[in-house]
C-alpha cells in the first residue's frame, strides 16, 4: 500500500515529522532487534551462575551450625585471602544471598560488562565501518538521534538482562534457601540487577565514548583493560597495598558496600555510577555528532616493523596478521598474572602466619596436592581458573581472525594465486597457532616476572602457563575443523559455545552436585595443576589431539566444499 | 589452437537455488572475451567454478587444457584474477599488499609493478584500509596483472575506477591482447566491454544464451528507422514489409523497427514523395536491453 501523498505545507511537514518518527523507532527496533539473541544467552548463562552458586551453597549448608562455621571460616582468613577467593568485603555470609554475591556477584558483573563493552564500541564504530551508519543517516534522521536511540535500545537490552538476574535471585532465594535469611526480597533481588545492569553500563560507556575517535577495537580494548583493570585492583586491593588507591577510583571501589543480595543494599553508591556513565555516554553521543562519520584517530609513526607483517608467505601472514590481537591478550593476561604472581607470595606469607590450621585443611580437601602457602600453589587456586576462560575466548578472536580471510572474501584473492586450498588451511591454522605460542609466551613472562618480583620460584608458574596455550590451541582446531567443514562463518560461535560449555560444565557440574562424569566432560579439568607442575597427560594429549586433528579435519572438509563468502 | 577456457555443460545448483544451468562457451588464446548479463544471471558463479572457488554440480571446466578443480594450483600459476567483491588486508599498506601477492604468484617484475602503480595513479605508502573504493580497486588490480599472467579473469574490474583509472585500464587491456595473453572479462559497462572485447557472451538466469562476435551483435539488432513524407502515408502499407516489426504513424511521419535487410523499406518509402530518412544504428546498450527485455517478456509468458 502507497503513503498517502501531502499536498499542502501543513500536510508535508506532518509527513515529513511521521516518516522522521517512524526511522527513529525504526532504527531502535533494529537495534533491539539485532541484540535480541545475544541478550537471550548473555541472561541464560548469568542466570545459570547464579543458581549454580546459590545451589551449590545452599545443598551444602543447610543447618544454622554448618553456616557459622563455615562464615567464620572465611571471617577468619586473612584479609588478602578474602579479596583473592571473592569479594574483599564481603557481608552476611551466613546468608545463602551473601555468599552469592561474596563468591559470584563480581562474575555475573564482569560478564555483562564485557557483553556492554562488545555491543556499545560496536553499535556506531562497527556500523560506519561496515558502511551502514552511512545509510542511515542519510535518512531524514539526526546522528545525535541515531546514537541515542542506539544507546536507548541497549540499555533496554541491558534491563531486560538485569531483569532476568533479579528474577533469578528472587527465585533462588525460594528453590534453594533454607534458612531464616535465605530469602532474597523483592526489593534486593530488583537492587542486584539494577547494580549488574548500572555496573555493566558504566563499562560499557568507556567503549561508547572511546569509539568515535578510536573505533571498535581499540574502544573496546581500553574499556576492556578499564573494566578488568578496576575489578583486579578492588579485588586485590587487599592482598597488594599498592592497589588499594587505584581500586578505590573504580565503579567497583565506589559500589563495594551495595550488597543487595546479602541484604546490604546501598542505593546511594549507585548515583556516581548512573552520573559517570550519563557523562560517558552523552560525550559518545556528541562525538558521533560531531565528528566525522567512520574517521578515527590514526598514528601515523606508529607502525607494526615490517618483519612482524609476515608478507613472506601465508603461514608468516597469518601468524603476523593475528599477531597484535594474540599480544594484545597476551599482554592482559601477562599483567594479570603479573598481579596476581606478586599478590600471591605476599597472601601466601600471610597465610603461612595467619590462617588457622581448620582454613588450611578446607583448601587441602578442596585443591588436594596444592599447597596454599606458596605462590604456585596460590597461582594454581587464584589464576588457572579465570586464566583458562580468558584463554579460550582469546583464542575465539583467534579464530574470528582466521576466518575473516573466507568471511570477507579475502579467500577468493589469495586462492587466485598459486596457494591451494589445503596449504591455506593447513599454514592459516598453523600461523593462528603460532600467534596463540605468542600470546601464551608474553601471558608466561608476566606470571613469572610477578612471582619473581615477589622473591618465589618463577619458573615453575613459567611451565604451568603452557596450560592456558594447550588450551587455546585446542579451541584453535575445534576452530578450524568447523571452518574447514562447515565454513568459516560457523568457526568463531561454534568455538564460543565450546568455551562457554566448558565454563559451565565446570561451574554447574559441582555447584549443582551432578554426576562426576559431567564435570569431567569439561576439557579444562583434565589439564592438572600445572602452576604447581602437576601434568595430567590425559588433557595434553586431548589438546594436541584437538588441534592436530582440527586441522587435518579441516583441511578433509576444505577439499570438498565451496568457498563462501 | 586448443581454446584457453573451455566449459562444458557447466551447472551449478546452491541447493535449491540456481546457479547456472549447462553453460557451455571456448575462449580461444589471445582473445578478449566479454561475459554479460544482470545481477543474480550468474556471472560471479561462472567465474568461481573456473577458479575452483566453488565446485560445478554437473560439467567440466579446462583452462588451459587443464581440469579446473584437480589442476587448479597449475592453472593459478598462469592466471591473475580479480573478484567481483573482494576484501584485503586492512593494516598493510598498499605496497605491502602487491608485495605479499607477488611472493604468493611469484615471478613478478618489480618495474612493472611500479610502473602499474604509477599509471593507475595509485599511492602505495598508504594503509589499505584508509583507500578510496577505487583506489582499493586499483591495488587488487595490480595484484592480478603485475606478474603477467596468460590469462586474465576479471569480475567487474573498473567498478569504482575514475574516468581515467578505467581509461588506464581499457589501455592495459589493449596492451595484454597485443602481447597474446587471454582475458575474460565481467562487466556491466557496456562501453568498456565495445571497445575492449573481441566476442560477447551473454547470460541469463543462469543460462548462456548468446555467444557472438561484439559486431555482430550489433548487426542482429533492430534499426530504428525514422522516414518523414511530404504527404499522408498509410501504416499498413509498412507493416507486411520481411523485417519491420512495429509501425507507428503519426501524420506524415512513420516510425519503423527494421531487423535485417534495409531493401524493402527502402523500395517501399520511394513510391511516395520522401523528405527524410534516418535509420539510426543500434548501440550494444540498446541490444543488450532490448535483448534483456524480450526474454523478461518470454519468461513471463511462459510463467
Amino acid at each position: 500500500m502507497s503513503r498517502r501523498q501531502p499536498r499542502s505545507r501543513l500536510d508535508q511537514r506532518r509527513y515529513r515529522h511521521s516518516l522522521s518518527r517512524s526511522l527513529v523507532t525504526a532504527v531502535y527496533r533494529r537495534t533491539l532487534r539485532d541484540s535480541r539473541n545475544a541478550v537471550v544467552v548473555v541472561g541464560g548463562v548469568l542466570a545459570l551462575m547464579l543458581i549454580a552458586a546459590a545451589g551449590a551453597y545452599g545443598r551444602s549448608y543447610t543447618t544454622p551450625a554448618s553456616r557459622v562455621s563455615f562464615a567464620n571460616l572465611l571471617t577468619s582468613m586473612p584479609a588478602a585471602l578474602r579479596g583473592v577467593t571473592g569479594d574483599p568485603h564481603p557481608a552476611n555470609l551466613t546468608t545463602l544471598g551473601g555468599m552469592v554475591s561474596f563468591k559470584d556477584a563480581t562474575w555475573v558483573c564482569g560478564i555483562a560488562a564485557l557483553w556492554s563493552i562488545v555491543a556499545l564500541s560496536a553499535s556506531i564504530a562497527g556500523e560506519a565501518r561496515r558502511g551502514r551508519l552511512e545509510l542511515v543517516i542519510a535518512t531524514p534522521v539526526s546522528r545525535r538521534r541515531v546514537a541515542v536511540e542506539k544507546v536507548a535500545a541497549h540499555v533496554t537490552g541491558m534491563a531486560i538482562i538485569a531483569a532476568i538476574c533479579a528474577a533469578t535471585a528472587w527465585l533462588f532465594g525460594i528453590a534453594f534457601g533454607s534458612l531464616p535469611g535465605d530469602a532474597v526480597t523483592v526489593g534486593n533481588a530488583i537492587g542486584f540487577g539494577l547494580w549488574v545492569m548500572l555496573m555493566a553500563l558504566a563499562s560499557g560507556s568507556v567503549a561508547f565514548a572511546l569509539a568515535p575517535l578510536v573505533g571498535r577495537a581499540g574502544a573496546a580494548g581500553i574499556a576492556t583493560a578499564v573494566t578488568v583493570g578496576g575489578a583486579l585492583a578492588y579485588g586485590y586491593e587487599t592482598a597488594a597495598p599498592w592497589l588499594r588507591g587505584l581500586g578505590q577510583v573504580t565503579w567497583f571501589g565506589w559500589t563495594g558496600h551495595d550488597q543487595p543480595l546479602a541484604g546490604q543494599p546501598d542505593w546511594m553508591t549507585l548515583i556516581p555510577v548512573v552520573a559517570i556513565t550519563t557523562v560517558l555516554l552523552g560525550t559518545g553521543v556528541e562525538l558521533t555528532a560531531r565528528r566525522d562519520v567512520g574517521a578515527t584517530i590514526s598514528i601515523p609513526w606508529l607502525r607494526w616493523p615490517r618483519v612482524l607483517l609476515g608478507l613472506g608467505g601465508p603461514l608468516r601472514r597469518a601468524a603476523g596478521d593475528r599477531l597484535p590481537i594474540a599480544l594484545a591478550w597476551g599482554l592482559g593476561l601477562g599483567v594479570y598474572g603479573f598481579v596476581i604472581g606478586d599478590a600471591a607470595s605476599a597472601v601466601a606469607a600471610s597465610i603461612k602466619k595467619e590462617a588457622p590450621t581448620s582454613t588450611l585443611s578446607v583448601y587441602h580437601t578442596l585443591f588436594p596436592g596444592v599447597d596454599i602457602g606458596t605462590t604456585a600453589g596460590l597461582l594454581q587456586i587464584a589464576f588457572v581458573a579465570i586464566g583458562l576462560v580468558l584463554a579460550g575466548v582469546a583464542a575465539v578472536t583467534l579464530v574470528s581472525g582466521w576466518a575473516a580471510d573466507e568471511a570477507n572474501g579475502r579467500l577468493d584473492v589469495l586462492l587466485g594465486t598459486r596457494l591451494s586450498r589445503e596449504r591455506w588451511l593447513i599454514t592459516s591454522a598453523l600461523g593462528t597457532m603460532a600467534a596463540v605460542v605468542a600470546m601464551t609466551v608474553v601471558t608466561a613472562l608476566g606470571i613469572a616476572l610477578g612471582a619473581l618480583a615477589a622473591g618465589s620460584d618463577g619458573l615453575t608458574p613459567l611451565l604451568g602457563s603452557a596450560a592456558l596455550g594447550l588450551y587455546a590451541i585446542a579451541v584453535v582446531g575445534v576452530g578450524v575443523a568447523v571452518g574447514g567443514w562447515i565454513g568459516a562463518r560457523a568457526a568463531a560461535p561454534v568455538c564460543g559455545a565450546a568455551v562457554g560449555a566448558t565454563f559451565l560444565l565446570s561451574l554447574l557440574a559441582p555447584g549443582l552436585h551432578l554426576p562426576g562424569w559431567v564435570g569431567q566432560l569439561a576439557l579444562t579439568s583434565h589439564l592438572g595443576q600445572p602452576m604447581v607442575g602437576q601434568w595430567d597427560g590425559v588433557g595434553v594429549i586431548a589438546c594436541l589431539g584437538l588441534a592436530g586433528g582440527g586441522v587435518a579435519l579441516g583441511t578433509w572438509g576444505m577439499r570438498r566444499r565451496d568457498v563462501g563468502r | 589452437m586448443a581454446p584457453v577456457i573451455q566449459t562444458l555443460g557447466l551447472t551449478k545448483h546452491y541447493g535449491g537455488h540456481r546457479g547456472i544451468e549447462q553453460v557451455e562457451f571456448e575462449v580461444a588464446a589471445g582473445e578478449v572475451f566479454g561475459f554479460l548479463g544482470p545481477n543474480g544471471a550468474g556471472k560471479t558463479t561462472t567465474i568461481r567454478i573456473l577458479l575452483d572457488t566453488v565446485r560445478a554440480t554437473a560439467g567440466t571446466a579446462r583452462i588451459f587444457g587443464l581440469d579446473s578443480r584437480s589442476d587448479s594450483v597449475a592453472i593459478h600459476r598462469r592466471v591473475g584474477y580479480l573478484p567481483g567483491e573482494f576484501s584485503l588486508y586492512d593494516r598493510l599498506t598498499g605496497r605491502e599488499t602487491v608485495d605479499y601477492f607477488s611472493k604468493l604468484h611469484g615471478g613478478v617484475d618489480r618495474a612493472y609493478q611500479a610502473q602499474l602503480a604509477e599509471r593507475l595513479d595509485v599511492d602505495l605508502s598508504r594503509r589499505y584500509r584508509d583507500y578510496s573504493r577505487g583506489n582499493k580497486q586499483k591495488v587488487a588490480l595490480i595484484t592480478a596483472l603485475q606478474h603477467r599472467p596468460d590469462l586474465l579473469v576479471l569480475d567487474e574490474p573498473s567498478s569504482g575506477l575514475d574516468p581515467l583509472g578505467q581509461q588506464t585500464f581499457l589501455a592495459l587491456l589493449r596492451e595484454a591482447r597485443e602481447d597474446g595473453r587471454t582475458v575474460f572479462l565481467s562487466s556491466h559497462v557496456l562501453d568498456e566491454v565495445r571497445r575492449s572485447c573481441d566476442r560477447v557472451g551473454i547470460i541469463r538466469e543462469g543460462r548462456l544464451e548468446t555467444v557472438a562476435p561484439v559486431d555482430q551483435l550489433r548487426d542482429m539488432a533492430h534499426h530504428e528507422v525514422e522516414l518523414r513524407f511530404a504527404g499522408a502515408v498509410t501504416a499498413a502499407e509498412f507493416e507486411s514489409l520481411p523485417g519491420v516489426s512495429i509501425v507507428t504513424a503519426t501524420d506524415h511521419e512513420l516510425h519503423l523497427t527494421v531487423t535485417g535487410e534495409m531493401d524493402p523499406v527502402v523500395r517501399a518509402a520511394a513510391r511516395h514523395h520522401l523528405i527524410d530518412f534516418i535509420s539510426r544504428e543500434p548501440s550494444l546498450e540498446e541490444f543488450f536491453l532490448a535483448h534483456y527485455r524480450a526474454g523478461t517478456a518470454a519468461a513471463d509468458d511462459r510463467g
